[in-house]
């Protein structure tokens, strides 16, 4: 489970590189994350751009991770493609989430105009 | 032999091959229960429906309930130490996808398909579910879903109803 960090101003950028996060590596993802947001910005946006495939593993550990990161730093979402929109959609998970189209647009506005 | 007259044995780890027969209407794979042979049994089923003129709208869904009901597969009906087989269908008729998935693993609780119903998401960040997702995704995705149980043997059938029709 290949992830890329880059921080921008005060935001830190996840990117996912693997293009499925599904049962085989949803346990590696829940760790490599706790990883790289137990320290740094207090934004964190997860670039999901790649990402083809998500399965109910990879939502469950994609809400770990929002729940590792807790209520005091933000942890939102850009650049979900059309099946990993829906799996969110379909369970909800959308309205739980911010979730930007893309990571420009999460930068630009800012975290009180996400959706 | 030929490969469709095998018996189905669990574990026969002699039979395992990513056999598939693909003719114009029917894929059958066979693969060992553990997530990277199921991702190839994905990558398959995807190939076979983007040949029959899928469309990756129709194809997504599918391949997600797949994923679902054998991640299920993989968890419960074999576990960690209980290595099994995994037995895929996927038929075409006109224009219904028919799906057959086998397993020989343990029976499904109370012998039923779980009935997957949504969770309720109003809570706080600490409480919200990680997992039990699976089983509504299937269900909201298909249609006559059934499972069934001779022997040892468990069988889910469903359909894939296809973008705009909603029977």
């Amino acid at each position: 489970m290949e992830l890329t960090l880059n921080d921008t101003g005060d935001v830190r950028i996840i990117t996912v590189a693997d293009n499925r996060i599904d049962a085989a590596v949803a346990i590696q993802f829940k760790d490599k994350m706790r990883e790289l947001t137990e320290s740094g910005p207090a934004r964190i946006l997860l670039d999901m751009t790649n990402v083809e495939f998500l399965d109910s593993s990879g939502l469950g550990a994609v809400v770990a991770v929002m729940k590792q990161v807790g209520v005091d730093r933000s942890f939102e979402l850009a650049g979900l493609t059309a099946n990993v929109e829906k799996v969110f959609s379909l369970t909800r998970m959308d309205t739980v989430f911010t979730i930007h189209p893309d990571a420009q647009a999460a930068i630009g506005d800012g975290l009180a105009n996400a959706s | 032999m030929h490969p469709e007259q095998l018996v189905f044995v669990g574990n026969a780890r002699e039979h395992i091959g990513a056999f598939g027969t693909m003719d114009n209407s029917k894929l059958h794979l066979v693969f060992p229960g553990d997530q990277m042979s199921l991702r190839g049994a994905l990558a398959k089923s995807k190939t076979f429906l983007r040949n029959l003129g899928f469309s990756q709208d129709q194809i997504g869904p599918v391949e997600l309930v797949l994923a679902e009901a054998v991640n299920n597969i993989i968890e419960h009906a074999y576990s960690d130490d209980v290595h099994g087989v995994v037995d895929v269908s996927i038929t075409c008729v006109d224009g219904d996808l028919l799906f057959r998935i086998m397993d020989d693993g343990l029976p499904m609780p109370g012998d039923q398909a779980p009935a997957g119903m949504a969770h309720d998401l109003n809570c706080d960040v600490i409480d919200l579910p990680e997992g039990g997702f699976g089983w509504f995704l299937i269900r909201e995705l298909t249609c006559d879903l059934a499972y069934t149980r001779t022997g040892n043997r468990n069988r889910l059938e469903f359909r894939v109803p296809l973008t705009g029709r909603t029977t």
